[in-house]
């Protein structure tokens, strides 16, 4: 049934209503043209500036700016906050992989040098090396026997056998090439 | 009265109405120069049924001039927020009649229930009116409608002159269409009585 037959329905129980529904117009009047000239006296209305608001740029710009504030409603920053955490995530992890397979690749590499290859670098730049631990270094062991005995407080300090000494001393001296020794002071 | 007869396309488009809000609201969210066709298109389709909506309620013409001038610029500012929920009518009559509302409020419109119909203050005021000339009937239809309770004047309103149905009345008040029937009921019954009782 259509709006008006049901409207008519409706207005059984009141004779007077359903008499003037059948009279054309209510009574009010309108200006002549007063429709037709509407539309544009709204439009001057609306470029019209807003008192109290600085105009906006342009209509990308304030499309932006919606989008950007659109962003910041509660669902949407939830989202993007996850989204970061992420982010940040996998930066720090990608990061520490990284860094564990150069120090993994530091290590293969130095076992691949050869000692010749070492002795040639260490030899070109013994100026870079503490000499200290160079001698240390290419010092042989000192047997247990000649070392010094640490002191305690109540043993006497142990004096090294002198002959033992001698005898280290002299296989050292024979060990030691002048001209490397000359080289490496 | 001089209210003018709606020519071939305005009729075309009243009756494709759903068609016309899909072509506004594309043209709206087009922005720019579309954006101004599309809100021209929306004042000339919904322009008159708004008036009227709004006149019914403020009576007096250059108040509703006024009332629906505000009305279209809220449009026109708020038109982005539309989601298109609900039918764009519903949306712009709710708008025009909360305008209606805040209009009467700041005016402090207090018409009085009358004693006699033939001399109440609105059957007064409209007849010193020059946009009125109705007969001493529609004075006193009116008088009758002005005694109802805001919100029973407006479902009365909208039912018995815009002849909107109880389903879209329901969308764009919030209020169930049973509750709407019954309203409308007790409006028409109160009228009747107003009637019989100055007759």
């Amino acid at each position: 049934m259509k709006n008006s037959d049901e409207l008519r329905d409706e207005l059984n129980d009141s004779p007077f209503l359903k008499k003037m529904k059948e009279q054309p117009g209510e009574g009010f009047k309108v200006p002549k043209h007063y429709f037709q000239h509407l539309p544009d006296e709204v439009m001057r209305q609306v470029k019209q500036p807003v008192p109290g608001i600085v105009p906006s740029g342009p209509v990308w710009l304030e499309r932006i700016e919606q989008f950007v504030l659109g962003l910041w409603q509660p669902r949407y920053a939830l989202a993007l906050a996850s989204v970061a955490v992420l982010v940040v995530a996998v930066v720090f992890l990608k990061e520490k992989n990284e860094g564990n397979n150069l120090s993994a690749l530091a290590e293969v590499q130095l076992e691949d040098i050869t000692d010749e290859e070492l002795f040639a670098y260490v030899s070109n730049n013994i100026s870079d090396f503490d000499r200290g631990l160079v001698v240390e270094a290419s010092a042989p062991e000192v047997p247990e026997s000649v070392q010094p005995k640490k002191p305690t407080f109540k043993a006497e300090v142990a004096k090294p056998d002198v002959e033992e000494m001698e005898e280290y001393l002299d296989e050292v001296i024979d060990e030691v090439d002048v001209d490397d020794l000359e080289e490496m002071l | 009265m001089k209210v003018y007869a709606p020519n071939f396309t305005q009729r075309l488009m009243m009756q494709n109405s759903e068609i016309v809000d899909e072509r506004i609201m594309s043209l709206l969210r087009e922005g720019g120069s579309h954006a101004e066709r599309g809100f021209r298109l929306l004042m000339q389709h919904y322009q008159e049924r708004l008036y009227w909506q709004i006149r019914r309620m403020v009576y007096d013409h250059e108040d509703a001039n006024d009332v629906l001038q505000n009305c279209f610029i809220k449009v026109f500012r708020s038109s982005h927020t539309f989601e298109g929920k609900s039918k764009l009518y519903t949306w712009l009559y709710r708008i025009a009649t909360n305008e209606a509302i805040t209009f009467l409020n700041k005016k402090k419109q207090t018409l009085a229930t009358p004693l006699d119909a033939g001399e109440s203050p609105l059957a007064n005021r409209l007849r010193a009116d020059e946009h009125f000339d109705g007969d001493e009937a529609q004075l006193k239809l009116m008088a009758a409608i002005e005694t109802l309770p805001d919100k029973q004047k407006l479902v009365f309103n909208l039912r018995y002159f815009d002849e909107m149905s109880y389903a879209d009345m329901s969308e764009m008040l919030g209020t169930s269409e049973g509750a709407l029937k019954a309203s409308f009921h007790h409006a028409v019954k109160k009228i009747e009585g107003f009637v019989a009782k100055y007759d």
